[in-house]
């Protein structure tokens, strides 16, 4: 049994952007420059399962110019990594699978594990395509796996609960961020996973059928901040109550 | 006009605000396509409502789906819909409101029809279809497309009324062609209900939400109880959803849903940049927090420096 997790790269909300010349991309290495947290926590519960002897292997695959993200994935735990090396702004759907498709071409004992907002433009596409192509389930939303023998269950968080399915591999997943909690890198894992193997594949992105082909046009949104009315207590409350009215 | 249908999507008139229709209707001019309304409704629901009184303008067809053994299922579901979309007649376009439920669905018929899809566009911006990305600190625009697209539409944007609509027409019910060949879906085993009582965010006009700051889930359930008493939704920011304070449907911000009421009473939250992007449409912002540079007071028009639930405590003295 193998879980292969794909690392995605995303903007790090906390970095400085800026657009470049035409407004039509971001200028500057902090655009995507942080490894997905939901991928991450994908991640973080394959290495529980193998620990807990469901899985076998955990294969870190990436389509990305960014090495960093890799090496993170190594350190957290996965076995090896895959990495296509692909400028991310290059990146649709239907190019991850297709890689996948090429890395993977027989995907009877794996269980493809994608955080919520991959690639994309947060569409949420990836898992869905990916299931499409090896014509297995997918699950989105999922927050609990577990194993027992040839069948897996999970949960996954629906609008006003909880679903359990059960199935058995090839299975395409999405997780939630309460799937698992990710534990810190140290050192050690740091230094273990510079022995780990990155495999690189030559690909070149397909055509863009499913692209969104149209320019866009990106824009700084102006947010002034408000003058803000502090109260005290009392006069909060009072100031609420009178807004109700 | 021509016979090209935009195939929508919505969960029920009451729980979608007007805003969508109007999207809709903007969409419907642009493309010349006529409305084609997809709401899955319970084969019980359908059966003893059936459709009457429901009506939007501009809208040329109904379609209700007895969807009671796949709306659970969002892969198994867009299979059948797949499936009967070859004899609805050409289709322009896949519309649906931007929840986590229409935005699963329609990922599955981007992918089932290799279309292009357009998450999160903000409907007070159609014609142009822009959207924001960086937790709000950018918008997108891109031109509409000449092709077939899919598209969630932001439906928590500026105006927050219950759609008012009528409907005299007939409505069809969708089922599975009975030769359809099934793929294999993972068998759905069980659904463990967790709905609350309360306001739907999407249009609700009152929301509390609860944070950090708020420290442990009785004061939390306080909270809700406040919230009850008051008719507001209950929203939480991902650390409250993370504690299982509130449930998941409630976290409001980037990884949750936008909102756009008439009032957000931020109890406990300091503002990040991720709960602000979920926030960004609320007419008016109240905050309490005991820390004076907490960055949601950069944006509240009215704010507090102290215990949250020392106000939420003086509220409910104030229902008695």
């Amino acid at each position: 049994m193998r879980a292969i997790v794909f690392i995605s790269a995303v903007q790090n909300p906390e970095e400085h952007l800026s657009l470049n010349a035409c407004a039509q991309a971001f200028a500057n290495d902090a655009a995507l420059g942080i490894a997905n947290d939901f991928d991450l926590i994908a991640l973080e519960a394959a290495v529980q399962l193998k620990e807990a002897g469901a899985i076998d292997e955990i294969i870190s695959f990436s389509l990305s110019d960014d090495r960093r993200i890799v090496q993170k994935a190594l350190a957290i735990g996965a076995d090896r990594a895959i990495l296509i090396d692909v400028a991310n702004s290059d990146i649709e759907a239907h190019d991850v699978v297709a890689a996948c498709l090429l890395a993977f071409p027989d995907p009877s004992d794996c269980l493809f594990m994608l955080g919520k907002l991959g690639v994309n433009y947060e569409s949420h596409l990836v898992g869905q395509a990916l299931a499409k192509a090896y014509a297995c389930p997918c699950l989105c939303s999922v927050t609990k796996i577990e194993r027992a023998d040839a069948f897996w269950r999970f949960e996954c968080e629906e609008e006003g609960g909880k679903t359990v399915f059960e199935a058995t591999l090839p299975l395409v997943m999405t997780n939630e961020l309460r799937l698992a909690e990710l534990r810190h890198t140290s050192l050690p894992m740091l230094l273990k996973a510079k022995r780990k193997t990155i495999e690189n594949f030559d690909f070149v992105p397909s055509d863009k059928s499913q692209s969104l082909d149209d320019v866009a046009h990106l824009a700084l949104i102006q947010s002034t901040d408000s003058p803000c009315l502090y109260l005290d207590a009392p006069s909060f409350v009072a100031h609420m109550l009178d807004k109700q009215r | 006009m021509n016979d090209a249908l935009l195939l929508c999507f919505s969960s029920g008139i009451d729980q979608t605000p007007a805003h969508y229709f109007e999207s809709l209707r903007v969409i419907a001019a642009l493309t010349g396509a006529r409305i084609l309304l997809f709401m899955p409704k319970s084969k019980s629901e359908f059966q003893t409502s059936g459709l009457s009184g429901v009506k939007v303008e501009g809208l040329d067809g109904f379609y209700s789906a007895a969807l009671d053994d796949f709306a659970r299922e969002p892969q198994r579901l867009a299979y059948v819909i797949a499936a009967e979309m070859s004899v609805l007649g050409p289709v322009r376009a896949i519309l649906a409101p931007h929840t986590a439920y229409w935005l699963r669905l329609l990922s599955f018929l981007s992918s089932a029809f290799d279309l292009p899809f357009y998450s999160n566009l903000i409907g007070s911006e159609l014609p142009q279809f822009a959207r924001r990305i960086c937790a709000g600190k950018y918008l997108e625009l891109r031109r509409p497309p000449n092709g077939v697209f899919c598209a969630t539409i932001d439906a928590s944007a500026v105006n927050t009324q219950v759609a008012s609509v009528l409907w005299q027409g007939k409505a069809s019910v969708l089922s599975l062609p009975a030769d359809a060949e099934l793929p294999i879906f993972a068998k759905l085993l069980d659904f463990m209900s967790n709905a609350s009582s309360g306001p739907q965010l999407s249009t609700a006009e009152l929301i509390f939400a609860g944070g950090r700051g708020l420290a442990s889930r009785q004061n939390f359930e306080k909270l809700k109880q406040c919230a009850e008493k008051y008719g507001a939704g209950l929203a939480g920011t991902r650390h409250a959803v993370d504690l299982g304070w509130c449930p998941a449907e409630a976290q409001v911000g980037q990884t949750g849903q936008s909102v756009a009421p008439k009032r957000y009473v931020a109890f406990g939250i300091s503002g990040a940049i991720q709960h602000w992007a979920g926030i960004v449409n609320a007419q008016e912002i109240f905050a309490i927090n005991t820390d004076p540079a907490a960055p949601i007071f950069r944006r509240a028009q009215v704010g507090h420096i102290g215990d949250a639930l020392a106000i939420i405590d003086r509220l409910l003295e104030a229902k008695g």
